[in-house]
C-alpha cells in the first residue's frame, strides 16, 4: 500500500501556528517531519537590546497563558547576579500567582484537549472556569492577560485586602468544579479508551529526549524543579507532585489534572502564610547587571524552564538563552507519533502540551 | 574558620555580595588542589576560593537560615569533589569554575567534549541536556558553546545544573556533535547551528527550524547582526 | 475549456458523456416539473386568489403536492430541521453552562437559523481548481433529495403520510445504503486529501452501522408481520415495542447516531484531524445546504423512523391531535440525541468499527430472537 502525505498545519483546527508533515499509510502514521518556527519572533535577540526591565514585557508575551511561569526563572536568574533577598511577602505573592498562573494555563490546555476530542461540553466549562483565577490575578496585577507581575526583586505592587478572602472563595467554587470535570470528563469511558495507552512513552525513552512537566512526569519520573531545586518558599509549603507510571496519554492528562488540585493547595496555604511587610527591594534605578552569567530554572505550566544569563555588566544583557519546556517537549511529538493512527494524532500532539508560540520564542 | 558550619548564618545569596562574580570567560585555571577527601567532617577545608569566600561571610547569618545553608555547604563540597575529579580525570586545558553552590562549569577544548560528555553521562550519571547556549564572543574571535546537564536518575545531582562549555574558533565554527550521547540534546543544537552558524558535525540533521526556510543573512544571534541598525 | 475533438473514439465518447448527463439530470429536474404541471398549480393558485373557494382549498390540502411540498412533506421537514438547529444549540448551551443564541429574534435567539440562513447565502461559493465540477455541485443536491426521499414512507397519522405503500421498510433500508455514496461522491469530487479521509470514513461507519440497524428494524417486522410503516404503527395501539423490543431500541438509537454522523459518531467529520472530512471543500451555501438541510432533515427522519417502529408512532390520548402527538414524541427523541453530544468526546475509529461488527450485531441478532419469542409465546395478535 503506498503512503500519502497529509500537512497537519499551519491552518488547520488541529495544530495551532505549528505544522507536522505526516506520512500516512492507511490509517497508521509511518513518518512525521515537525516543522516549527512560525512564530518565531527572535526574542533572545531582543533581549539583547533592553535592559533587565525592559525585558520583562516582551518576554512573557511568547507564554501570554503561563505569563508569570515565564518569568520566574528570568526574576530568579536576575536576583542571582544581582545578589537581591527577595521580601517574604513577595516570595509568597510570587508562588500563589505562579500557581494561579499554572491553573490558568492547565485550563486553557484541558479546554483545547476537550475539543481535540471532540468533547465541547470539556471545551466551554474550563474556559469559563479560567474567568475566577484571571480576575483574581486581575486583583493582583490590573492585568488580565499578560500580568508583568514579577519583578527582578519582587513583585510589581502589593495585592489588595480583599486578595486573600478573594483567592478563597475562588479555591472553594473550584474545587467543586474540578469533581465535575473528573465526572463528565475523566471518568468518561470514551474518553478512557481514546486515551489508555496512547502514545506510550516509557521512562527511558522521557529521559532520553529531554521531556519535562506533566509529559515527564507522566512516565513515571518524580522529577519538579519545586521539589527538586525549591525556589523562593515552595519549601515551607507542604504539597505532592502528582506521578503517573503508565506514559499514556491518559496519565499525562490525569497528572495535568492532579496538579491543578496541588496548585489549589498551594495558592490556599500561601495566601494564609503570607506576612506583611514590603514586596519589592528597592532597586535605586539599577538596571545594569554585574558582569557574570547565571542558570535559572523554575517549573512554569507545562514544566521545567530555564534561563541562561550571561552578562558583561553592560547597558544590556550579554546574552539571554531561554529554553521553554514546549521546545524541549517538542523531539516527543515525532517520536511518539510514528506508528500511531491519525485519529490519534490530537491525543498525543496536544496531550504533550505542546504550545508552539512557547517553543518558537 | 575552625568550625565553619557552627558559625555559617548567612544564605548563599548574600554570600555573593562580596564575591566577585566568577568570569565567564573561562581560562584555563591552575590545577586545583587536590579535593579535601571526606566531606563528613565539617572542618574540612573548602578548596576553591569560591567557596571560602562564602565561609568567611559566615557570620551575619541569621538563625533560621542555619540548616539551608549547612545543606548547601555540604553539597558545595561534594560538587567540588566531584568537579575535582572530573577536570583531573579529563586532563589538560579543562577548568572549571563555580557560579553558585549548585551551579557548576566545566571548560573544556573542543577536542575533549565528546569523551568528556561520555565520561559525565556513563560514569556521573548526567542523562539530560536542559538546554544548549552558543555564546558569541567577537573580541576573543570564539563562540561558546555551553551545554546544561542535568540528571534525573542520579537523586543526589537532580538539583545541580553542570555546565559543559567549550570554545570554537569563530572563521571556523565547527564542534561534534552530542546527539549521539545526550538525544535531548539535538533540537538544542540545531537551533544553535542556525542561530550562530555553528556546524556540528554527525548532527542528524542541521536544517533550519525556527528560521524561515530561505534565510540567507548571517545567523542572527551572532554580534555582528546589529538589531537597531537593520530595523531603521 | 474543451479540446477540439480529433477522432470518432473521442466524438463517441464526448456523446455518450453527455447523453449520461442529461439522463441523469433529466428525471431529477423533469419529475418536479410534471408533478406541478399534473397538479395545475398556477392554474390553482391564481384562480384561488382571485375567488377563494374553501372547497378548492382543501381539496388543494389533500392533494398529493400538498403533502409531497408541505405537509408532512418537505417544508415541514426543513423548517423542523431549522428548529432542531436551535434547539441543538440552546440545549447544549444549558449543559455547558452558557446562554446560546439569544439576540437573534425578540424571545432566546429564535430567529437564529434565519440569520444563519442569511449569513450563509451572503458568502461566496469557491468551487477550488481540480474538483470534478459535476459531482461537486450535484452532491448537495443529491444529499439532500436522498434525506428527503426518507420523508415519504413517515406517516405522522393514518391521514398525513404521502405514500401509503406495503414495503415501506425496504424502501427506508434501500435509502439508506445511498447515503455512503454521497459521501463518497463529494469526498472523491472534491480532490483534496481530507474529504477523501473523511469519506473512506463515513463509508466504513455507515457500511458497518447500517447492518445492525437493518437486523433491529427486523426485529419490528417480524412483530407486526408486515413491512407497511401504518400497518407497524397500528399494531402499536395498545404497547409500544420499545417494551416489547428494548434491545433493538437501543441499537437503532445508536446506529441512528452513527449513520447521523452525530457524537459520539462524528468522525467523518473529526475537525482537529481531518478539519471537517468529506465537507471540507464546501463553501457558502453549498455547504448550507448539505449541513443546514440535508444533515437535519436526516435528523429528523431518523428521529421519526424511531417514534414509528419503537415509541408507537401517532398513538396517544385523544386529547391532542394525532399529528402533535407524533411530533412531540419525535421531538423527544431528537433531544435524547443531542445530549450525548454534550457528554462524550470523539469515539476512534478502530474501536468503534469493533463495537459495530461484535456487539451491535449480536445485540440485533438477540433482538430476533426476542421478536421470535414473543411471537411464539402469543403475546401479540398475529394478523
Amino acid at each position: 500500500m503506498s503512503t500519502m502525505s497529509l500537512s497537519v498545519g499551519p491552518q488547520h483546527p488541529g495544530s495551532g501556528h505549528f505544522r507536522l508533515q505526516l506520512k500516512v499509510k492507511g490509517d497508521i502514521i509511518v513518518d512525521v517531519v515537525p516543522d516549527a518556527g512560525y512564530v518565531h519572533r527572535g526574542e533572545e535577540k531582543m533581549c539583547e537590546y533592553r535592559n533587565l526591565v525592559q525585558n520583562i514585557p516582551h518576554l512573557e508575551r511568547p507564554v501570554i497563558l503561563d505569563s508569570v511561569g515565564v518569568l520566574y526563572p528570568y526574576v530568579l536568574a536576575c536576583e542571582d547576579l544581582l545578589d537581591i533577598e527577595v521580601p517574604e511577602r513577595a516570595q509568597y505573592l510570587r508562588v500563589a500567582m505562579a500557581e494561579i498562573n499554572r491553573i490558568i494555563s492547565h485550563l486553557y490546555w484541558l479546554g483545547i484537549y476537550g475539543i481535540f476530542l471532540g468533547h465541547s461540553t470539556m471545551f466551554m466549562w474550563p474556559m469559563g472556569d479560567r474567568e475566577p483565577f484571571i480576575d483574581l490575578a486581575q486583583l493582583a496585577s490590573g492585568a488580565r492577560v499578560t500580568f508583568a507581575y514579577l519583578v527582578p526583586g519582587g513583585v510589581r505592587n502589593d495585592v489588595p485586602d480583599s486578595f486573600e478572602s478573594q483567592a478563597l472563595k475562588v479555591i472553594r467554587y473550584f474545587e467543586g468544579r474540578l469533581r465535575e470535570y473528573d465526572n463528565i470528563f475523566f471518568s468518561n469511558p470514551l474518553f478512557l479508551g481514546r486515551t489508555k495507552g496512547v502514545g506510550v512513552l516509557t521512562k527511558k525513552d522521557a529521559i532520553s529526549l529531554g521531556a519535562v512537566g506533566p509529559t515527564l512526569r507522566g512516565s513515571g519520573i518524580r522529577s519538579d524543579v519545586r521539589k527538586t531545586e525549591p525556589y523562593d518558599v515552595y519549601d515551607e509549603l507542604d504539597f505532592d507532585i502528582p506521578v503517573l507510571d503508565e506514559g499514556d496519554s491518559y496519565s499525562r492528562a490525569m497528572v495535568a489534572f492532579l496538579e491543578m488540585k496541588e496548585s489549589l493547595k498551594i495558592i490556599k496555604q500561601a495566601v494564609e502564610k503570607m506576612p506583611k511587610g514590603p514586596v519589592k527591594v528597592g532597586m535605586r534605578g539599577q538596571v545594569r547587571l554585574p558582569a557574570g552569567e547565571s542558570y535559572a530554572r523554575a517549573e512554569a505550566a507545562r514544566g521545567a524552564m530555564s534561563y541562561y544569563i550571561v552578562s558583561d555588566a553592560g547597558k544590556f544583557p550579554y546574552r539571554i538563552k531561554i529554553s521553554p519546556p514546549s521546545f524541549r517537549n517538542l523531539p516527543t511529538i515525532p517520536f511518539l507519533l510514528k506508528g500511531a493512527r491519525l485519529a490519534d494524532m490530537p491525543v498525543i500532539y496536544w496531550g504533550i502540551n505542546y504550545w508552539p508560540v512557547e517553543a518558537d520564542r | 574558620m575552625s568550625n565553619p558550619v557552627e558559625s555559617d548564618k548567612k544564605s548563599t545569596d548574600t554570600a555573593k555580595q562580596e564575591v566577585p562574580p566568577p568570569k565567564v570567560v573561562s581560562t584555563p585555571s591552575s590545577p586545583p588542589p587536590a579535593p579535601s577527601a571526606p566531606p563528613a567532617p565539617p572542618a574540612a577545608k573548602l578548596p576553591c576560593e569560591f567557596c571560602r569566600r562564602i565561609l568567611d561571610s559566615a557570620e551575619n547569618l541569621e538563625k533560621h537560615k542555619k540548616d539551608e545553608h549547612k545543606a548547601d555547604l555540604k553539597k558545595l563540597q561534594a560538587l567540588h569533589t566531584l568537579s575535582d575529579s572530573i577536570v583531573s580525570k579529563i586532563g589538560a586545558g579543562s577548568s572549571s569554575s563555580f557560579v553558585k553552590p549548585r551551579r557548576f562549569k566545566i571548560s573544556v577544548p573542543v577536542k575533549k567534549i565528546l569523551k568528556t560528555a561520555l565520561y559525565l553521562r556513563d560514569d556521573i550519571g548526567y542523562d539530560s541536556v536542559e538546554s544548549v547556549s552558543g555564546v558569541d564572543w567577537p573580541n576573543d574571535n570564539q563562540f561558546e558553546v555551553v551545554y546544561h546537564l542535568t540528571s534525573y536518575s542520579i537523586k543526589a545531582l537532580e538539583d545541580t545544573v553542570l555546565a559543559l562549555s567549550t570554545k570554537v574558533p569563530r572563521d571556523n565554527p565547527k564542534a561534534p556533535s552530542l546527539e549521539s550521547v545526550w538525544k535531548s540534546s539535538e533540537y538544542h543544537e540545531r537551533e544553535t547551528h542556525e542561530m550562530f552558524g555553528i556546524i556540528f558535525k554527525d548532527h542528524p540533521c542541521l536544517d533550519l527550524l525556527l528560521l524561515p526556510e530561505d534565510w540567507c543573512d548571517i545567523p542572527p544571534l551572532r554580534k555582528d547582526f546589529n538589531l537597531p541598525r537593520r530595523t531603521r | 475549456m474543451s479540446e477540439p475533438i480529433e477522432n470518432v473514439n473521442d466524438f463517441i465518447k464526448k456523446v455518450l458523456e453527455i447523453a449520461f448527463w442529461v439522463l441523469i439530470f433529466l428525471p431529477m429536474l423533469i419529475f418536479p416539473i410534471i408533478l406541478i404541471v399534473e397538479n395545475y398549480l398556477p392554474t390553482k393558485i391564481s384562480t384561488l386568489m382571485a375567488n377563494p373557494d374553501p372547497e378548492m382549498i382543501f381539496a388543494l390540502l389533500d392533494s398529493d403536492f400538498f403533502r409531497v411540498a408541505v405537509f408532512p412533506g418537505f417544508t415541514f421537514a426543513a423548517g423542523f430541521a431549522a428548529f432542531i438547529g436551535l434547539w441543538e444549540r440552546k440545549i447544549l448551551a444549558k449543559m455547558q453552562m452558557r446562554v446560546g443564541p439569544l439576540y437573534a429574534g425578540k424571545f432566546e435567539g429564535i430567529l437564529q437559523p434565519i440569520a444563519d440562513l442569511l449569513k450563509l447565502m451572503s458568502k461566496e461559493i469557491i468551487t477550488p481548481r481540480g474538483v470534478d465540477k459535476p459531482i461537486f455541485w450535484a452532491v448537495p443536491l443529491i444529499t439532500v433529495a436522498i434525506a428527503a426521499s426518507l420523508l415519504a414512507v413517515i406517516p405522522l397519522s393514518e391521514t398525513s403520510v404521502i405514500a401509503r405503500t406495503d414495503v415501506g421498510v425496504l424502501i427506508i433500508f434501500a435509502i439508506l445504503s445511498f447515503f455512503p455514496i454521497a459521501a463518497l461522491m463529494a469526498g472523491w469530487a472534491s480532490n483534496s486529501k481530507y474529504p477523501l479521509i473523511g469519506a473512506l470514513r463515513a463509508l466504513h461507519q455507515m457500511v458497518a452501522y447500517e447492518i445492525p440497524m437493518i437486523l433491529a428494524i427486523l426485529g419490528v417486522v417480524i412483530l407486526s408481520s408486515s413491512m407497511n410503516l401504518l400497518e407497524i404503527v397500528r399494531i402499536q395501539e395498545n404497547i409500544w415495542f420499545l417494551f416489547l423490543l428494548p434491545i433493538g431500541a437501543v441499537v437503532f438509537f445508536i446506529t441512528a447516531l452513527a449513520e447521523l454522523e452525530r457524537v459520539p459518531f462524528d468522525l467523518p467529520e473529526a475537525e482537529s484531524e481531518i478539519v471537517t472530512g468529506w465537507l471540507t471543500e464546501y463553501s457558502g451555501m453549498l455547504f448550507g445546504v448539505i449541513l443546514g438541510i440535508a444533515v437535519y432533515v436526516k435528523f429528523y427522519a431518523f428521529a421519526a423512523l424511531f417514534t414509528v417502529f419503537f415509541l408507537g408512532g401517532w398513538h396517544g390520548p385523544s386529547v391532542i391531535p394525532a399529528e402533535i402527538w407524533f411530533i412531540l414524541k419525535t421531538f423527544l427523541v431528537i433531544t435524547l440525541m443531542i445530549i450525548p453530544r454534550g457528554v462524550y468526546p470523539r469515539i476512534r475509529i478502530d474501536i468503534m468499527l469493533r463495537a459495530g461488527w461484535a456487539k451491535l450485531l449480536m445485540l440485533s441478532l438477540l433482538n430476533i430472537f426476542v421478536a421470535l419469542l414473543i411471537l411464539e409465546l402469543g403475546i401479540l395478535p398475529v394478523r
